[in-house]
């Protein structure tokens, strides 16, 4: 079954066909065109079943701009891209086009989320931010990326866990609101990482044995001694350069670093819920968006976990979605307690506070 | 900074070294925390009290005690600036998203500033 995108000119054409033998495909699109005139964007999708009847479905579908800030630190910049538009051959606009697609794919297919705020907001971001900017980062409402100076590193968006990363913390900053310091810092941080490694697993259809589990690859110049910004698999094994040192990352809570720097180490600590996240999907196999990746988006997105919420409460709602979901006695639940006692985490004792009386 | 940090910092050292006619430093560090990588990075100017006028001005320049929070953006650079002299010390934390106007000034004058030699010695920068 193949499925097609149909532009709006076309949808309007078909929303207008009066022939008995297109009815339902003309009703379909009419309800389309509505529900992207009152709502957000949705994909009206085109396909014949095994009778060859024609079958017209709804989905969500992102809807995407991408804007230039022309080496400068004004934002939003000048939209260059908007949903539908062919590629422009800027390499920079055009893989954070696709990445915010990649991105919305993994959470609306896999997790059933419509965008980063569950309701088909729009997916924003700016491209070519600042001179020589070394970075990329969500300002509350898009992700703008840098195109690095070119000696240590290369544009941000030629990876697509960066993008996945950052959009992550738009469905963060909707769901559970981790408080960007000390250690909710580092699991906001982690659940970046972990979602933004998961939307390239997805995209590339990777199995946790084949996948990389790197942060960041490709964004380092060929100058620096390094894959990647982070490893999920292998904190601290990412990068050892002359000039960067090597990467801090600690992997296990024994290492866990104290410093007044970055929100206290949020992007240091994040290594070991990372090492956590990379340790239950291993158990699991197959795919790690598949199981490892459902508990960690219910964790996020229920009822026990806090915005203050350390390891060991984050280990605890963890624990309690595996269980929800695949039962208590499940191979997910003993997967999902070996995958924190391998970082030394011991889960928070009682995640809903049981009251008596 | 508060008094009491003002005068915490007459060190018995920086009393020495006005009693042995030192000429007295000033010295502005720049720590560039945060950001994508979470790779810190430092700049820093010194100059002899008597003309240091330039790095005064700017330093002066700065709105100190007065820095805009930021609680939404992640993953953006925090700027820490600490202002040594023998009888002041001052220390800021700007997120970058408020580095603007005389904080940018202050900022980009202190990393222009070609980085220390280290011992031992380390290849080029330019790479
Ligand atoms: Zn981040």
């Amino acid at each position: 079954m193949t499925h097609g995108i149909i532009p709006p000119y076309l949808l309007r054409r078909i929303s207008r066909l009066d022939d008995a033998k297109f009815a339902v495909a003309a009703h379909a699109a009419r309800v389309a065109l509505k529900h992207d005139r009152e709502f957000r964007s949705v994909r009206f999708d085109l396909s014949f079943d095994e009778n060859y009847d024609l079958v017209a479905t709804l989905v969500d579908a992102p809807d995407r701009t991408v804007s230039d800030a022309g080496s400068t630190e004004s934002l939003p910049g000048t939209v260059v891209r908007s949903e539908g538009d062919a590629p422009v051959g800027d390499a920079a606009v055009d893989e954070a086009y696709d990445g915010l697609g990649a991105t919305f794919a993994l959470y609306s297919e896999v997790y059933g989320r419509n965008s980063i705020d569950g309701a088909g907001l729009p997916l924003n971001a700016t491209v070519h931010y600042g001179d020589r900017y070394d970075n990329a980062f969500w300002d509350g409402e898009r992700m703008v990326f840098g195109d690095g100076d070119g000696e240590i590193f290369s544009r941000f968006t030629a990876s697509l866990s960066v993008i996945g990363h950052e959009l992550s913390h738009g469905v963060t900053q909707y769901s559970a609101s981790l408080v960007y310091r000390d250690q909710s810092g580092a699991l906001n941080e982690s659940v970046s990482d972990v979602f933004g490694a998961l939307v390239e697993q997805h995209s590339r259809n990777e199995s946790v044995g084949d996948a990389s589990w790197l942060i960041g690859e490709g964004i380092f110049t060929d100058e620096v001694e390094g894959s990647a910004l982070r490893s999920l698999k292998a904190p601290g094994t990412a990068y050892d350069d002359d000039i960067l040192g090597k990467d801090p990352q600690p992997a296990h809570f024994d290492d866990f670093v104290y410093t007044d720097e970055d929100g206290g180490g949020v992007h240091l600590n994040s290594g070991i819920p990372n090492r956590a996240f990379y340790l239950v999907a291993e158990a699991l196999g197959g795919n790690a968006w598949d199981r490892a990746g459902q508990i960690w988006y219910d964790t996020i997105t229920g009822p026990i976990l806090t915005a203050r919420a350390d390891f060991s409460a984050f280990a605890a709602a963890t624990l309690d979605a595996a269980g929800s979901r695949y039962g208590s006695r499940s191979a997910e639940v003993s997967a999902v307690r070996a995958g924190w006692a391998g970082v030394g985490i011991r889960p928070a004792s009682a995640p809903r506070p049981a009251k008596i009386g | 900074m508060g008094r009491s940090r003002d005068q915490a910092s007459f060190s018995p050292q920086a009393r020495e070294d006005r009693l042995i006619n030192m000429p007295a430093v000033l010295t502005i560090t720049v720590a560039r925390s945060g950001g994508f990588a979470g790779i810190t990075r430092r700049w820093s100017v010194s100059a002899a009290l008597d003309e240091a006028d330039e790095l005064i001005e700017l330093v002066d320049a700065c709105p100190w005690p007065r820095v805009a929070k930021d609680e939404v953006s992640r993953d953006r650079f925090v700027y820490v600036i600490t202002v040594r002299a023998p009888r002041k010390r001052r220390s800021a934390t700007v997120p970058e998203s408020a580095l603007t106007g005389p904080w940018k000034t202050l900022v980009n004058r202190v990393q222009e500033e070609p980085a220390e030699p280290a011992a031992p010695p380390t290849p080029p920068p330019s790479r």
